[in-house]
């Protein structure tokens, strides 16, 4: 059997009530995911243009619907599991308060409740909830106390971590005692304590937002329409590269658990790198704010500028993940090249993982055109936007969260994973279906189709028609289909068969990879996907400039 | 048996000084997305920006400024033909633009001033070729676009920000009209 696995194993199998509650988060997390599936499907038979069905009013409310549950609550949820494994499993240590846990996870039930009860009774202010179109809508009041129940339950989680990390310190006084600690813990969660830098101030930030909007729906206190716009776009612009770290935190654990590979460098540097994010993420949150015509010319560049910097972070794990595949192959006696093909395709957890990090990749390459301050006026609000966040978010976060949950669901459940065939399609499918929809998603929103707009035929020329046929018609519903797929493999691993008191329901996904027998640490093929995105952000940005300058009522 | 264990010291030794040099490579690489900071100074975008602004305004005086200009320039259809000497004014509000049809001369530079009396809006300019030009509009405050237009022909005007269940109504028609025999003005 393997080490990691059995190591893994025990410890899930050593505490039963953690085990128990981080079964509650996962499967809440899937419902989530659910309705946001069914959301996703509301809103695709409005904007295919060869579907064009349903009323403006559902696509509203699906729109609503749509971001809430997938974006804000799938994502908290299953981002608490990930807090509290990194906590818990990772460290072999039992969680600070499995109550205080519990409250917190109660708390964002309530807040699922809300946001559900408050899309169907007609809340359709999106997840912005700007102000003052929310006092439009009666059950406004609802989705502010979601995301007020939901910020709560996420402190109350994270508050039970850091109790945790403190507890597991053997003295708490004594800097020598930390040092040794940060140094001993694994890179994820290291990850995760990292992560809190951008966590914490994001909740509170989070609450300042949301509590005034709450009590000015109840007819108590004022509130100015553009403080709220300012607070919600730094609350959400930290929310939002959460699931960057995360991902990347998830990513160091699938490369050791899939493809047995371990850091070349020291695991100082890897640890180091996550720190960047507190760094660089917050001063960067000007780059949704660049066509608001109150923010003078001086502070958009500033903006501008330091938001250039977002990826950098990322694309170093890049290369380290990278590196950590190239190097463990190579040792492995692989070629130049042949190491690619070796590389554990079949295994769905690898391949979400890679899928995962090839959506962020392009992804990643189209969000580099709206964050520049002279190009966003022509991407601003098109169908560009949601076309490159779901090759990001639905893609890069969201894949690597299912290629952590096939190996999460059977060690959780102790079940063997169902549908080992379907699971191996999968993320393939995902990954492609996600693709597709942005490449041509992206093309639609440059020939002018906008996004959160209820009309998918009448308005558009035939050439974007046919575009957002493509990308909405056939890569959100091959993702669509991909998404329904992993929940059937999840459901039936939880419900198919009696769970086993041996680690032998996790030998299908065991890596088999021949052991080191050479010492290779050079990665030379890592370097290609960092120097591939400067070259990608070169050429993109020359060619948007380009269809800039060639619009007739650009004003150079 | 020395001498292997020497080679395989030596051989890890080169390869960690190897790795290091690659680290440093990728660090270069990771931090040259700046390099898009000189292209900007290179195609001379610097501080390009289509909206700008900003000047909070109440409802009654940008209303008096829509009166003022529907008199000046207003014609029979509904539509104005606006001066490009003076701003022109649009009101954005749920679920339309006022005045909803603007006509414009060819190769004239125009300053477009939106307002808000409601709630958030945003203007798209949709290009007679396709391709879009975008703002926000908040509240009470102007927000202007220029624009020269170069072709005759319809840049349609669209809300491109959620503003409400009718959001997808708010349309209004910029039209493009031939350059004007300074001789002999259109009849109003």
């Amino acid at each position: 059997m393997n080490k990691i696995i059995d190591s893994l194993w025990q410890a899930v199998n050593a505490d039963e009530q953690n085990c128990k509650l981080l079964k509650a988060f996962v499967f809440t997390g899937l419902i989530t995911m659910a309705i946001g599936a069914v959301f996703a499907l509301l809103m695709l038979l409005v904007r295919v243009p060869a579907f064009s069905a349903l009323s403006a009013n559902t696509y509203y409310q699906a729109l609503t619907g749509h971001g809430i549950f997938m974006f804000i609550l799938w994502f908290s949820f299953i981002q608490a599991t990930f807090l509290i494994m990194a906590g818990t499993i990772l460290m072999k240590t039992r969680l600070w308060s499995v109550a205080l846990a519990w409250v917190g996870f109660g708390l964002m039930v309530g807040a699922v409740g809300f946001a559900l009860v408050g899309v169907l009774a007609g809340a359709s202010i999106t997840y912005h909830g700007a102000i003052p179109l929310a006092e439009q809508f009666s059950s406004a009041w609802m989705i502010y106390l979601s995301f007020i129940l939901l910020t709560l339950g996420m402190l109350l989680t994270t508050l039970d971590f850091i109790m945790t990390v403190i507890h597991a310190v053997e003295k708490k006084l004594s800097l020598t005692s930390w040092a040794l600690f940060f140094k001993d813990i694994p890179i994820s969660t290291f990850a995760a304590i990292a992560g809190l830098f951008i966590a914490i101030p994001g909740l509170v930030a989070s609450l300042k937002t949301f509590l005034p909007a709450l009590l000015w729906t109840l007819g108590w206190g004022d509130i100015h329409p553009e403080m709220y716009r300012m607070n919600w776009h730094v609350a959400f612009h930290i929310y939002h590269y959460i699931p960057a770290l995360t991902l990347v935190g998830v990513a160091y654990v699938l490369v050791e658990l899939c493809a047995d590979a371990h850091s070349v460098y020291s695991k100082k540097l890897a640890k180091g790198l996550f720190l960047l994010y507190p760094l660089f993420v917050p001063p960067t949150f000007l780059y949704h704010l660049l066509v608001d015509p109150n923010i003078p010319q001086g502070i958009k560049f500033v903006g501008t500028t330091l938001s250039l910097l977002v990826g950098t972070p990322t694309i170093l794990h890049m290369f380290v993940i990278v590196g950590m595949l190239e190097t463990r192959f190579k040792s492995a006696g692989y070629g130049a090249l042949g190491w690619l093909r070796h590389l554990p395709w079949k295994n769905p957890a690898f391949s979400s993982m890679m899928m995962g990090l090839f959506t962020l990749f392009i992804g990643g390459l189209l969000s580099y055109m709206t964050l520049q301050q002279t190009l966003a006026p022509l991407l601003h609000n098109t169908f560009a936007v949601p076309a490159y966040v779901h090759a990001i978010a639905a893609g890069g976060a969201n894949l690597m969260y299912m290629g952590a949950l096939y190996y999460a669901m059977p060690l959780l459940w102790k079940r063997p994973l169902w549908g080992m065939k379907l699971a191996r399609i999968q993320s393939y499918l995902l990954g492609f279906g996600l693709l597709w929809m942005s490449i041509f998603g992206v093309a639609a929103g440059l020939s002018g189709v906008l996004r959160r707009y209820a009309l998918a035929g009448e308005e558009l020329t035939d050439a974007s028609a046919q575009m957002m046929n493509l990308s909405l018609g056939i890569g959100g519903t091959l993702s669509l289909l991909a998404i329904l797929l992993f929940l059937l493999i999840m459901v039936m691993t939880a419900l198919h068969r009696k769970p086993q008191e041996n680690s032998q329901v996790m030998a299908n996904l065991i890596p088999t990879i021949p052991p080191a027998t050479s010492m290779i640490q050079r990665s030379p093929m890592a370097l290609i996907p960092p120097l591939l995105f400067i070259i990608g952000i070169l050429v993109m940005t020359f060619f948007a400039f380009h269809w800039l300058r060639s619009l007739s009522i650009y004003n150079g | 048996m020395s001498n292997t264990l020497e080679s395989t010291q030596s051989m890890e030794k080169r390869q960690k000084k190897g790795a290091k040099v690659y680290l440093i490579f990728a660090v270069v690489l990771a931090f040259l997305v700046l390099i898009l900071v000189p292209v900007w100074f290179l195609l001379d975008v610097v501080g390009g920006g289509h909206s700008h602004g900003g000047m909070m305004m109440s409802v009654e005086a940008f209303r008096e400024k829509l009166n003022t200009q529907q008199e000046a320039y207003g014609l029979e259809d509904g539509s104005i033909r606006p001066s490009s000497e003076n701003m022109v004014f649009i009101m954005a509000q749920q679920f339309g633009f006022v005045p909803p049809v603007i006509r414009l001369e060819q190769g004239k530079h125009y300053d477009l001033a939106f307002y808000s009396p409601d709630v958030l809006h945003g203007s798209t300019l949709v290009d007679i070729g396709g391709g879009t030009l975008n703002a926000v509009i908040l509240p009470h405050r102007m927000t202007t676009m220029s624009l020269t237009p170069e072709e005759t022909g319809e840049i349609r005007l669209i809300c491109n920000e959620y503003c409400g269940l009718g959001h997808h109504l708010m349309k209004g028609t910029i039209i493009v009209e031939q350059e004007r025999d300074p001789l002999f003005p259109p009849n109003r």
